[in-house]
Parts: C-alpha cells; structure tokens; sequence
C-alpha cells in the first residue's frame, strides 16, 4: 500500500498551476496597490487571490456522495493476461455532478491508467437523467500476487479550472493475480506406476470389448449387471464391472522456504531469489493443473508453515508432518491456483519448527507411492535428506530443480533416486515437462 | 490535464466559444478607457476593430491555417480593415495598403501624439487618436488570440487586457473605475470557464485509445455546466474583493502622490526660477487655473518680474517698495507704452484653481481687476499684481487688458532713447561669463538695430542647436538662472524656459538693449468646456514658463519667446521676409508640454529645418523602412541561403556525406515533398524522382545514396572510395528538384523555406500526417 491513497480521506483542496498564478498575480497587485495606494490595484489585487480562494471553498464544499460498485473480469487473472476492471458509480446527491475527473488506484506492481473525465451524473433517483455511469479499464498484472484495486479517486476541480480536490469512493478490492499456467504436453495419466489402473481405464473406454473385468458378487449389486458368460466361467455369481473407480493420486512439493545457502540473501541475489520464487511457482502451476485436469488429487507438500491452508497445526512444513493440502477437480485448480497467488515469499529469518516426528508420517497413503513432483528453489541439506526418504513413497519421483540449487543437493537427491530436472526460465517449463514424460516412459517400459 | 493534445491549439479547430470570450473581454476591457476619452464613438471603432481581428483568426483557423500562421493573417486582416477605415481611399482598391496608405497612418500617428499630448482628459477622440486606439486595440487582439488559443494559455490573457484598463490609472489621478475593473473581472472569469469547458469537451471528444486505457460510459449530458457554481465563485470573490478593498483603512481617498502636488507653492522661495524648474520636472500634472478671453492670441499671464541679479547673480524680483495706494480696479499704464502701437481691450476670467502664491497671474499689462478677495496691489514699474496678505488660493477674477499689436516696423523704428530708469536695466554685472557678450556679438553681427538683433538672439536661441531638456541642468548641475549657469547653457545646449529666456535677456543687456526675465504661464490648453460663456482653457503646473522681455522705446515691454518648443512666437518677434514663413507653421502648433519634450524637440527641428531637407529625410525614413522590411521578408532565405552555402562548402572539404543528404532532405521539404522519420533515404529518393525523365539525375542521386549508405550501414573503414559525396552530385540534385517545381511552390521553397522551421507549416501534403 505503499504510497497510495487509501480509504475515504478527503484532502484539502489545492490551486492548479492557473490558480497558482492568479495568487502570485494578485499578492503583486495587492501590494503595489497598498503601497501606492492605488484603490483599483489593490481591488484586482485582492480580486485575483480571492478567486483561487473561493475556488478551493467550492471544491471543498461540493463534494461527491456516490456509490460504488466494482468487479473484476475475470475474477482471478494469471499474470500477463488481461484483466477489465469495471466500476459502477451511482451519484446518491441530489446535485449532478460536473467536471470531475476519476482515476483508480492499485498497490504497486499495477498500473491503472492515466485521470480521465467522469460522465457528468445526474441527480440522484432520476433515471432520466442518468446518475449511473460505468467506468472501466483494462490492466495487465506482470507478476502474480493479490492486489488491493481501489477505492477510486475522484478529482473534483472548480468551474474555472483554479483548484482541485481529490476524495475517495469506495472500497479497495482486492484482484488475485495467479501465476502463469503453462499447458504441459502428454497424457498425465502415463504417469501411473504399473498397469493395473491405466488399462482399466483404457479398457472402460471399449464399452464393446468382450473382455469385460468380472468381478465377484457382492450384496446390494444390481441384477442387471450379472455378467452371466463370467458367471458361467467362474461357477460363481460374476457382475460387469462397469464403473472403474480409478482415483490416481499425485504428491506436489513446493519449496516454499528457500532455507539453503541463499538464507541471508540481500540485494541482488535476494531479487534473484525472488524471480526464482516465482519461476518455481509458474512451474507448480503449470504442473499442478496438468495433474487436475489429468484426474489427479493433488497433495501439496510445502517446506515452509502451510500457507495454502493454515493452522496451527501445520507449522512445521510438510516434509516434516504436516498434513498435505490437497485439491481436486472440479473446484481444486481455482483453489490451488488461488493459493499459489496468495502464498509469499518466506520470511527468511524464520525457519520452521524441528519436529519429532519422522519425515512423511503423515503423508496420507501411506505404503503407496504416488508420483511425486518437487519444485526446489534453495533446499538445505536436512531438507534434501528428508526428500531422500520420501523418494520411498514416491514412483516415479521428479524433482525439477532451479538453477539456485547447489549442485551437492542435486546429487544428493539423484543418489536418493530423484529424477533432477533442470528448469531454467519459465520459457523452458514444457520443455521440462517433456523430459519426464520420456524418462516416465522409459522407466515405465 | 496531462495531454498533450489541450497544450497548444489544434490546428483546423476553432475554438468559437474561446473567441466569443475573448471579445467579451476585450470589448468590457476597452470600456476601462471611458474615464479618458469622450463620447463613445471610440469604443465602437476598438470593439469593431477587435471583433474583426479576433474572428478574421478564428476563420484562419476553421480554413485549416497552421497555427503559426494565423497571427500573421490576422495582422494581415488588421492592415486591411485599416486601410479600409482611415486610409481614406488610399488602398489599392480601397483594401490594399499602399506607400500613400502608410504615409497617411504616419500623418495620423503624428496626429493622434500630439493631440494626446495637447489634450486634457476626458479627450476628444480626433481621427489620429481614433487610429492609435484601433491600432491598439487590433495589436492587443492579435496577442490575446496567440496566447489565448494558439498556446492554450487564456489565463494569461488577463495580463494583456489590464494595458487597456490601466490607462486610466495612470493618466487620470483617480484610477480606474471600480465598476469597469468588476466588469473586466466578470470577463475574465467568463474566459477561464468557457476555457475550462473547451478543455473538457475536447478531451471528451477525444478519449485515450489503447488498451490501458481508462473508459467511460455514462450519460450524454450536455449543458452549460454549473452555472449556479460558477456565478457564486465569481460574486462571492468579486464582492469580497470589493469590500477588501474598500475596507483597507490605510488609503485616504486620494492618492499620496496626488495630495503631495495638490498645491502649487511658488514665489515664497529665495529663487524663484529654481522653483519653476521643480515644478515642471514634477511627474504629476495638476491643473494651475483656468480661464477664457476674448482676446485673438491667448495671453500669458504673468505672474512676476525678475529685473535685477543679486549678489550671487541670480535673478530676482526688483521691484520697488509696495504702494498701497495702487488698487487694482486702475492699474497704470505700462512704462513707455505710446499710443501709436495699436491694441486691443481684452477680457479675461480667471478661476484659480491649484495656485499658492502670493502674485496673480494676469495678462501684460492689465488694466484693471475686479473680484479679487483680499487687498491687492500692483507694481509700478512692472505691472505685477501681488498681496502681502492674501494668496491666490481659490481666487476668481475677471482682469481687463490691452493686447499690444506692435509691428516689426515700429519696433526696428524704435531708436534706442530709453529713459534713464529703464537704461539702468541693460546693465549685466561686471562678474558675468565673457562668452554671453561674444555669442551675442556673433549672433547678431550684421544688425543694425535693436529689434534686429533680438529676433537674431531668439533665432538662435530656438535653434536646431538648442534642445528642451527639464532634467540636463539638474544633471549636469547648472539648474537656476544665474549668469554662471547661462555659460554652461550655451555650451550643453540643453535646458529650459529659464535658460533660453536668462539667456536671451542676459545676452539682450550685453547689447545694450533693456531686459527682464517674465515668470507666468503658457495659455494652457483648450478644452471643449465651457467658462464665463467662453472657451475655457486649462492651465497646468506644467505651463509655468519663463521668457524675457525686452524694452523698446514707445512700445515699453515687449515678451519674446526664445524657449525652443515652447510658447508661441508673437507676431512682430518673427522677422519679416520670405525665409521666415517656414518657422510660424510649427511654432504655431508647439503649444505642447514639457514631458514629451524629446519627440517634440524632434519634430521641431525637423520641421525647422528647410523643406527639401525635411522631404530627403521623409525619404531616407521611407527607403530605411522599406529596406527594413525586404529584409525581414528576405530573412528566411538568407538564413536558408546561408546553411546551404555552409554545407555546400564543407562537403566540398570531404564532409561526410550525410550533409549532402540533409540537404537534399531540406530541399525536399522546401519543395513540399516531405519526408516521413520512418522513410529510408532510398524510399525518400524514389519518391522524390520517380517518373521517367528523372533517369538523368538518378546517376547523381544514386553516387549520393551510396555515399550516404555507406556512411550510415557501412564498417568505418570500409570502401573509403564511395563515401564520399559530391557537390557537383549534390547541385545536379537540387536542380532537379528545383526544375521540376511549378513558379509558386518554387516562390514559396525561397521566400519561406519550410526545412528552416517544419513544425510551423504543419505536416507537408506530401507526408501521412503523424497524428489526424
């Protein structure tokens, strides 16, 4: 909120440049005219300071009462792409309103365009004239983050372009801006450790196959699925297995306290700590919302305190116990992208709580591996080893690691049996991406 | 407010509104000169003048004139309009001005000066003060447009509309009037609101494009706005305005300036002639007294004689020993008058109305006086009327008086027999200057008698030597009257009253001819008022005047006026004969005040000098400004010229050859090709040279635009062999250009060269406009 007005302040009126001048005009005659006594001097003298003074009592008396309404479309906006802002504004006076100008504001990082004229309103629950105007503008968030818009701010000037004053209308809104999601190439279902469920899948897809799975029968299964040729078979009563539940799971890590050799970063390497932040998040979305739309449930791990549900009870960071976040088609991607927005760069003073207990108990399959993705930014070495362990409930394991992670850490985890993906920009993050489908791939054949 | 687009003036925009406001404020500023001038027909002829001018612009505009040029037109139209209104026919077709045209507005200019200078205000005004208002009143529209709508600054304008409206404030000593200024004011404010709403319907015309930007959508109102707002903004500031003013306790209701000089004491002083002298170089004029008479010349009236030097040979008043038995209702008869010069009785009424003094100023000499309060007497030897208790203050009296008609011939006849009182008047004290007695001699060398050599003395003495000059004595220290500082006088050459007329009467007593210093007024001016059923005529402070007088046998007293550019030289004063008719012309028309002595010191030696003189210097005058002005028209071109000729000459020195280029690129543009800052220059050439014919001058052109190629993309040091441009190359080019361009675009490309200032003339027809 640095720098920008907020709330419903009203400030002072203040002389234009014109008004300015007509005041130094008229100190100068005034003086001149007291000094040499010149009763017409001294009127324009006082004439000209008086008309900028009077202009100021005007705007200051004659202030706006509008309503406002604003909404954002979309709603949530992945950096880089447009946003329209649009606001309503309904004159509640019983006076139209002339002349004023209106701009809106934003926390920085957001640039809202340039003052520009307000429809002159009319007066207020006369639909005839008009009291209703609608304002809109369109910006382009650069980097992803929630953004307080608003309230706008109304310029009021007087009828002779001599003082202006500004006030507020409404409230500050706030506009989530999520990070840049990059669609990934490949099937996330070929991901999937062994057969069982991805040819299940692909056989549902064959309604006319003969080779329909039979499974045993079991109290409360409808007659009409008897798959009576398997019954024959098996000599016991066999029904079609016709709805596959196939509910594939995948693990997201997040590195979200950068807590390696960067810790005391300042100045330059802590803005590149900050740009690599970012890259890491685009990369979690991007893969994030691959394994959504692929069907996934989606576990996110952070390293930090959970910023994506939090509670005292995660602190800790979740390789470390904490229980995962998890999401899920259909409300999961808004939400996880939505938490990504919000989730900040890590107070780097701040490291989390040690637990006692033992890395991933509380991972919640356990005893299953699920594919599990790890964006690194700066882990340091107890992270790393936590990872090592958790590669144990983890097939296939990827980790896609920035170019600030050391190269002790990227050997590390390979020994552990962490596939490392170099990512270096977010130009590369399909790029990437296609690396582990081929290496899944191959792992897999 | 940021925009550009509402920093200058659109061009093919016009602003109606802004020009309806600005002759508003024009018309309620020229009101402002009410006070000064009589009657109304003025302020037509400035309003109209205004209107015309004003509009004339706003057309120019609506014609799609580039911005620069629209004051150039207006200028143009004020030419025509007064060529029209005072040239008297002498335009071309009425309309045109012609050399008869100017030499007019020149007589006109003349005209309406002195007739400034001459009249009183309220003044009436004659056709050349007519002009000078109309003149004014079109320069100040053609700035007020400039500033107002050309730079977008009307707020500005309020400073070019006070000239108008302190004029008042500084030539009448009651200022301006505060129901004008209230106008004036209302005026203004209608011009920054109607700016304002120009302002704003512009940009509502014109919302920011782009992506970004802001939009909106709300109802269509239109209307004049918050005229209930803007009128209480303006009463409440006017109206408290008018009370602040009025409410500062510290003014007295008239000037400081003013009460200071409300007074005229003079006479009470040691020296009486530096008292003259203080009074004429005081700024602020205030009316002495007035009058009106019945005689043919209106008289001086004199106040008091100065006959004898004291010991520090200053002048001082000699006059015998008060007789109270001399009443004024019979006054004597004046020394040595006989009855064969012939003269008339006049009557003269006189209020006075700012005279302190203890001596009244009356006609030479006076008969009797009657309406005097307080006990008044005259003198015996110089027919001075005085009070050793009464002053002049508020005085009206009514004084009867002979007006001598002396001849020339009666004078020169007049002999040299004076009487024994009067001889001892011709004496100058053995301590004076040596140089008085010689220049005299000089002057008067070749005179046989004593009227000869005075009117020799007062030639001389008004002189194109000799120059009127309030503030030389006092700068170079020789104020006063006294025998030393005529010395110095004759040497400077610069002075006033008192100089020329000690001097004449000291050098007058060097030749033994009787003389006496005369301290009273000039005749004032006329004014178109009435008094005592006669013209009256107004007397200023600046009026006080010194002249000498001279004895001559049977004639008595007889006043010169050697003072150059001032007074009026009396009949027989002038000398007879042919040569001398030159001078009566413009001594008639000197009756001018002190302050604007230069010009007419100018005038007067002009115009004393022979006429074939005065038509050589009427042409030099001509030739010097219409050479002025070809050589304002012919300054583009030179300059133009002049860069040519620059490059030209350091190509030929292996300049590099982006200098030919540029040239070509000016050339162009003189032309009206134009040239776009996106275009390459072979873009640029095969527009300028695409027809067939051109094949001659591609080779050049093309040797050109290698060059240029190679200097602009090239490695430095790479084919040093083409890189070079030149000139010959260069002036196939241009010729090109230049044959192939129509007589006026080829006029045009000379006398007004684009290339020198491109903004001005807008984008050329050629080039996509940058922004529609």
């Amino acid at each position: 909120m640095a720098g920008s007005p907020r709330g419903g302040r009203l400030w002072w009126p203040r002389p234009t440049l014109r008004g300015w001048a007509l005041l130094a005009a008229g100190i100068l005659l005034f003086l001149y005219g007291l000094f040499l006594e010149r009763r017409d001097a001294l009127f324009l003298g006082s004439f000209l300071i008086l008309v900028p003074v009077v202009a100021m009592a005007y705007v200051l008396l004659r202030r706006l009462r509008v309503h406002v309404s604003r909404t954002f479309s979309p709603a949530v906006v992945a950096a880089g792409s447009e946003a329209v802002v649009g606001i309503t504004l309904q004159n509640l006076s019983t006076r139209p309103t002339y002349g004023a100008r209106w701009r809106d504001q934003a926390e920085r990082g957001i640039q809202t365009p340039e003052s520009t004229l307000l429809p002159s309103l009319g007066r207020h629950g006369r639909p005839d004239e008009g009291d209703t105007a609608r304002l809109e503008y369109t910006l382009t968030p650069r980097r992803r983050g929630v953004y307080g818009v608003g309230p706008i701010v109304l310029v009021r000037s007087d009828p002779f372009g001599l003082a202006s004053g500004q006030q507020t209308a409404g409230e500050p809104h706030d506009l989530v801006v999520t990070p840049r999601v990059t669609p990934l190439p490949g099937n996330a279902l070929s991901l999937t450790s062994g057969e069982g469920s991805m040819h299940e899948l692909l056989r549902m897809t064959n309604p006319n196959s003969d080779e329909l799975i039979a499974r045993e029968y079991r109290p409360g299964d409808p007659l009409r699925r008897m798959n009576w040729p398997a019954t024959a078979r098996h000599g016991e009563l066999m029904v079609r297995q016709e709805e596959q539940r196939s509910n594939p799971e995948a693990r997201l890590v997040i590195d979200t306290t950068l807590a390696g050799s960067l810790r005391s970063a300042t100045g330059d390497r802590r803005s590149r700590m900050e740009g690599a932040f970012e890259l890491s998040l685009e990369m979690a979305a991007s893969v994030g919302i691959h394994l959504l739309d692929g069907g996934y449930r989606l576990d996110v791990i952070e390293t930090g305190p959970s910023q994506l549900s939090p509670g005292t009870e995660r602190t800790h960071g979740g390789l470390v116990g904490d229980l995962p976040t998890a999401y899920r088609v259909p409300a999961g991607d808004r939400e996880f992208l939505e938490g990504l927005a919000n989730l900040t760069m890590p107070n780097l003073a701040i490291r989390p709580e040690r637990s006692s207990q033992p890395p991933g108990s509380a991972l919640r399959t356990v005893g299953m591996k699920l594919p599990t993705f790890a964006v690194l930014v700066d882990p340091d070495p107890e992270q790393v080893r936590e990872l090592a362990i958790l590669r144990s409930w983890a097939e296939p394991a990827f980790a896609f690691v920035l170019d600030t992670v050391r190269q002790e850490a990227i050997d590390a985890l390979e020994d552990a049996g962490w596939r490392c993906v170099p990512l270096r920009s977010a130009r590369s993050i399909a790029d990437a991406w296609t690396r582990t489908d081929r290496s899944a791939v191959t792992d897999g054949a | 407010m940021a925009r550009d687009q509402s920093r200058f003036a659109e061009r093919g925009t016009t602003y109606w509104p802004l020009t309806g406001a600005l002759v508003v404020l024009l018309l309620t500023a020229c009101m402002a000169l009410g006070p000064v001038l009589r009657n109304s027909a003025w302020w037509w002829g400035m309003a109209v003048t205004a209107t015309v001018v004003l509009v004339s612009a706003a057309v120019f505009r609506r014609l799609r004139w580039p911005v620069s040029v629209v004051p150039v037109g207006a200028l143009g139209v004020l030419l025509v309009f007064l060529t029209v209104f005072f040239g008297d026919g002498s335009g071309l077709l009425w309309v045109i001005p012609t050399p008869t045209t100017l030499e007019r507005f020149g007589d006109l200019i003349q005209a309406g000066e002195l007739s400034i200078q001459q009249q009183a205000v309220p003044a009436v005004p004659y056709p050349g003060i007519l002009f000078l208002l109309c003149v004014g009143a079109g320069a100040i529209a053609i700035v007020l447009d400039t500033v107002a709508i050309t730079l977008r600054a009307p707020a500005i304008a309020g400073a070019l509309v006070l000239i108008p409206v302190a004029v008042p404030a500084l030539i009448t000593t009651s200022g301006t009037d505060i129901l004008q200024l209230v106008l004036v004011a209302a005026a203004y404010l209608l011009l920054l609101r109607v700016d304002v709403r120009t302002r704003r319907a512009a940009e509502a015309a014109n919302p920011d494009h782009g992506r970004s930007a802001a939009r909106s959508f709300g109802p269509d109102r239109r209307g004049p706005g918050p005229v209930w707002g803007s009128l209480g903004v303006a009463a409440i500031a006017i109206v408290s305005a008018l009370v602040l003013s009025a409410a500062t306790p510290a003014l007295s209701d008239t000037s400081v300036i003013n009460s200071r000089s409300n007074g005229v004491l003079f006479g009470n002083g040691v020296s009486p002639l530096i008292d003259l002298g203080q009074d004429l170089r005081r700024p602020e004029e205030t009316l002495a007294l007035h009058y009106s008479s019945d005689a043919d010349e209106h008289p001086y009236l004199k106040l008091l004689t100065l006959d004898t030097f004291s010991d520090d040979l200053e002048w001082v008043a000699g006059h015998g020993p008060i007789n109270k038995g001399n009443g004024v209702d019979d006054i004597g008869s004046a020394p040595g008058l006989t009855s064969r010069i012939e003269r008339t009785k006049t009557t003269t009424d006189v209020q006075i109305d700012n005279v302190i003094s203890s001596w009244l100023p009356v006609p030479y000499p006076a008969t009797s006086i009657s309406g005097l309060a307080g006990n008044w007497t005259w003198d015996d030897t110089a027919l001075t009327v005085s009070s050793e208790q009464s002053t002049t203050r508020n005085q009206r009296y009514t004084v009867k008086a002979i007006a001598l008609k002396p001849t020339a011939a009666q004078l020169r006849d007049a002999g040299t027999d004076y009487p024994p009182d009067i001889a001892a008047l011709s004496s100058v004290p053995a301590a004076a200057p040596p140089v008085i007695a010689s220049t005299a001699k000089e002057v008067t060398a070749g005179t046989t008698n004593p009227y000869d050599a005075a009117v020799a003395l007062q030639r001389y003495l008004r002189g194109n030597d000799f120059a009127y000059s309030t503030q030389a004595p006092i700068d170079q220290n020789y104020d006063g009257g006294s025998l030393g500082v005529i010395a110095k006088f004759l040497e400077v050459k610069k002075g006033y009253c008192i100089h020329f007329a000690s001097t004449m009467a000291v050098m007058a007593r060097t030749l033994g001819i009787p003389a006496r210093l005369a301290l009273g007024y000039l005749p004032g001016e006329s004014q178109e008022a009435a008094f005592a059923d006669r013209t009256r005529w107004d007397v200023s402070s600046h009026d006080l005047h010194t002249w000498p007088e001279l004895y001559f046998p049977s004639v008595g007293w007889v006043p010169f006026e050697p003072t150059t550019g001032r007074g009026s030289i009396p009949d027989y004063a002038l000398a007879t004969g042919a040569t001398d008719t030159s001078t009566s012309a413009p001594a008639a028309a000197e009756d001018k005040r002190p302050t604007n002595q230069g010009l007419l010191d100018a005038q007067h030696n002009a115009a004393g000098s022979s006429q074939a003189q005065g038509a050589l210097g009427t042409w030099l005058q001509t030739a010097a400004i219409v050479l002025g002005i070809v050589v304002l028209l012919l300054a583009p071109l030179l300059v133009r010229r002049g860069i040519r000729f620059v490059r030209r000459r350091r190509l030929a020195r292996a300049g590099p050859p982006s200098l030919a280029w540029r040239e070509f690129v000016d050339t162009t543009l003189d032309y009206g090709i134009g040239i776009s800052d996106t275009e390459t220059p072979r873009h640029l050439a095969d527009r300028a040279f695409s027809r067939p014919e051109d094949s001659a001058v591609r080779e050049s052109l093309e040797r050109l635009l290698v060059a240029v190629e190679y200097e602009r993309y090239a490695r430095p040091d790479a084919h040093p062999d083409v890189r070079t441009a030149r000139v010959a190359d260069l002036d196939a080019v241009l010729r090109a250009l230049r044959i192939r361009a129509s007589w006026p675009v080829r006029l045009r490309a000379a006398l007004l060269p684009r290339s020198l200032w491109p903004a001005a003339f807008g984008p050329a027809p050629g080039t996509p406009a940058v922004s529609a």
